[in-house]
């Protein structure tokens, strides 16, 4: 998506380069070989592999930066999608219990919602215009999406599927625990070095020799 | 299902209120700057800026596009947690007011953070520190003016690319004309319009539908968005206050205030600032929390807070809506212009290129800054390549690993160069490292205590013994540093 939006904004030609390229490296980002440690160093990896040995530093870091903005904005097809698939989600696993649904369909659809891959219990979560709907606040479990034209009822594209897995409650009171030392000890340093303000404001002490410490 | 497509407001109703307050800020801002003709009026507002004012310049521009649109999007997302965790952004101000203090005692001549940074850790750890600085100006300037062209379009149609060239093209208008004094008189009335604004939308709302069906609805509809154990919104709690703080300890927006705030006001400024900020977040979030009440599509979080408020409100809404944030975002887009700036003249034009310009080439150089600035924001919004939230989280990795070497710079005389670049360089790469593997909701975090474990440790294997006098000499006439 970021190529399409950017292509049709018409910037200049270096920038749908640079853009061009951070987006194809995003993507690759998104499908890391087996193996790989993690999307950006994947990203990172392509900025440094030959085949962009003729690149100045420079124009390297300009790449990396981009590609990172660029990666987590990108919409990537469902598991279960194909080429011609128009319902689209920005993650397929939301760790975070929300995640966004677009669609690039003409006229008026109708978006329903599934527990199961049948839909035969499925609910109409929205119908119109628009070209998106953003979900949130969903408990743990797997939710299927079906797209159809509100004029026909005909199918537009695959449905997808979105799996809710929030982040363990154990990992997440640790990165708690974690944010409250950074926090406590920046405050500390400040409210310990604001009460010495004064004795801090002259030279540094010397030592009995007559040398600074 | 109600779409929501179509804008709420007649475009030709948007141009009148965008052309009536453009047209209020550039007469503002050529009446304050008319006068402004020495370095340190254009640039600091002669250093002589009481407590009124400088209570709403504070608040004003930390209430920006990531409150106005980015806290409902945040509250959407991460439900109450979320609203909370973003109020605690009030804390970066509050933290700061000490620090603002200080910063006018030891520096009582400086321009910008970089001359704290050159002058405390050397020029290596500056050029880092202005690399970070300049990538979150940038991506400040950015999120803004794409959240303008956004709102704009949802409220009245408007084209996303005419709307968020015109906000930057007034914005860079008025600074251009009236420097500092125009960034910090206009705060003070758009800091009037974005408080009056935002309680009035609050009453309303809870007045038009009501606490209990928004708590039924969400509940229904969106259950843990009310889970107090949610956990991305616990990891994010802490993270957004690093953020916050990281982003206020290190930008030449808070510090060229501390420099332009008379002796004596810095600290109650900002205290108070902080506490005025803190609500607004709340209120601004809670809207988004009427969505499943209101039965409406959401077809982008980020959209979410001008849409609902239009909803719920009609068209009086809309236009009330779009005065507050088009207030909100000028106020923050002209103090980022502003310091960005004078940040690019002073640590770029003239200790790089020309360290004996004049204040006079100071002067004209800060205004071509001004509009390279503009212009270069303009290219990096027309291709609109992130969501607000996701372009402004991603800064978080790179600010929140400035807060040690800032905070333990201004008070630890042990505190040194190498502690700061490293706490700099690899706070920044691990922040960035966590935001693609974990989440934006840990990057600053991650950043953050990074680059604390690396200042920390440096204290005991190398400490310095730095002599504070030597921040006093960061007079524009000569530079005795490093």
């Amino acid at each position: 998506m970021p190529a399409r939006v950017l292509t049709a904004a018409g910037g200049s030609r270096i920038l749908k380069r640079i853009v061009r390229i951070a987006s194809a490296l995003s993507r690759e980002a998104r499908s890391p070989p087996v193996g790989s440690p993690a999307p950006f160093l994947h990203v990172f990896a392509s900025l440094l592999h030959p085949m962009h040995g003729s690149l100045q530093t420079k124009t390297r870091l300009i790449l990396l930066l981009t590609a990172a903005c660029a990666a987590p904005a990108g919409f990537a097809q469902s598991p279960g999608g194909d080429a011609g698939t128009q319902l689209q989600t920005d993650t397929s696993i939301a760790t975070a219990g929300y995640f966004q649904l677009r669609w690039d369909a003409p006229g008026a659809v109708r978006l329903y919602e599934s527990p199961t891959a049948d839909f035969q219990s499925a609910q109409l979560v929205y119908e119109g215009t628009d070209s998106g709907h953003a979900v949130s606040g969903r408990s743990d479990g797997t939710l299927y999406y079906r797209l159809e034209s509100a004029a026909n009822g005909e199918s537009l594209g695959m449905p997808v599927r979105v799996e809710v897995a929030h982040h363990p409650l154990g990992r997440a009171i640790a990165w708690f625990a974690l944010g409250a030392g950074v926090f406590v000890a920046t405050l500390l340093l400040i409210v310990i070095g604001n009460a010495n303000a004064d004795r801090l404001a002259g030279p540094p002490p010397s030592r009995p020799d007559g040398t600074i410490e | 299902m109600t779409g929501a497509t179509t804008a709420i407001l007649n475009p030709w109703i948007g141009w009148g209120i965008l052309a009536g307050f453009s047209l209020l800020w550039v007469l503002l801002g050529w009446y304050w700057g008319r006068n402004t003709e020495e370095l340190d009026d254009y640039v600091l507002a002669g250093r002589r800026v009481g407590l009124a004012l400088g209570i709403a310049t504070a608040m004003a521009t930390w209430v920006t596009s990531n409150t106005t649109m980015a806290a409902p999007q945040i509250a959407l997302q991460m439900g109450v947690w979320g609203m909370f965790g973003y109020s605690l952004g009030a804390v970066g101000l509050l933290m700061f007011a000490p620090l603002a203090g200080r910063i006018r005692t030891l520096m009582p001549s400086g321009y910008t953070s970089g001359d704290f940074v050159r002058l405390r850790y050397g020029h290596l750890a500056w050029r880092v520190f202005l690399l970070i600085s300049l990538c979150y100006s940038l991506g400040w300037l950015v999120s803004m003016g794409m959240a303008g062209g956004v709102l704009i379009n949802a409220l009245t149609g408007i084209p996303y690319h005419y709307g968020m060239s015109v906000i930057l093209a007034i914005c860079v208008g008025y600074t251009l004309l009236g420097g500092f004094r125009a960034v910090i008189g206009t705060d003070f009335v758009q800091a009037v319009l974005i408080l009056s604004g935002i309680v009035l939308i609050a009453v309303l709302a809870i007045g038009n539908i009501g606490i209990d069906s928004i708590y039924s609805a969400v509940r229904e509809q969106r259950p843990e968005l009310l889970n107090a154990l949610m956990p991305a919104a616990i990891m994010f709690l802490f993270n957004n206050l690093l953020f916050g703080i990281g982003e206020i300890f290190h930008s030449n927006v808070w510090w060229s205030r501390a420099f332009s705030f008379r002796e004596g006001v810095g600290t109650k400024a900002y205290t108070l600032a902080g506490l005025l900020w803190a609500p607004i977040p709340i209120v601004a979030g809670f809207i988004a929390l009427a969505v499943p009440a209101l039965d409406v599509n959401v077809p982008a979080a980020d959209m979410v807070g001008p849409l609902v408020a239009a909803n719920i409100l009609g068209a009086t809404g809309a236009v009330l809506v779009l005065i507050m944030v088009f207030a909100a975002l000028s106020s923050s887009l002209d103090s980022l212009l502003a310091a960005t700036s004078i940040l690019i003249v002073e640590d770029g034009y003239r200790r790089h290129i020309n360290p004996q310009a004049d204040s006079h080439t100071l002067r004209r150089a800060t205004s071509y800054s001004i509009v390279g600035l503009g212009v270069l924001t303009w290219l990096l919004c027309a291709p609109r390549i992130a969501t607000l939230a996701e372009l402004l989280y991603f800064t978080g990795a790179f600010v929140a690993s400035t807060i040690w070497p800032i905070a333990a710079g201004l008070y630890l005389r042990r505190a040194n160069s190498a502690g700061a670049v490293a706490g700099m360089v690899l706070g920044s790469i691990a922040g960035l490292y966590s935001y693609f593997a974990i989440g934006f909701y840990v990057a600053a975090l991650v950043g953050a205590a990074v680059s604390m474990i690396c200042v920390v440790v440096s204290l005991w294997v190398g400490p310095a013994s730095f002599d504070w006098r030597t921040l006093s000499e960061a007079e524009p006439a000569r530079d005795r540093a490093s």
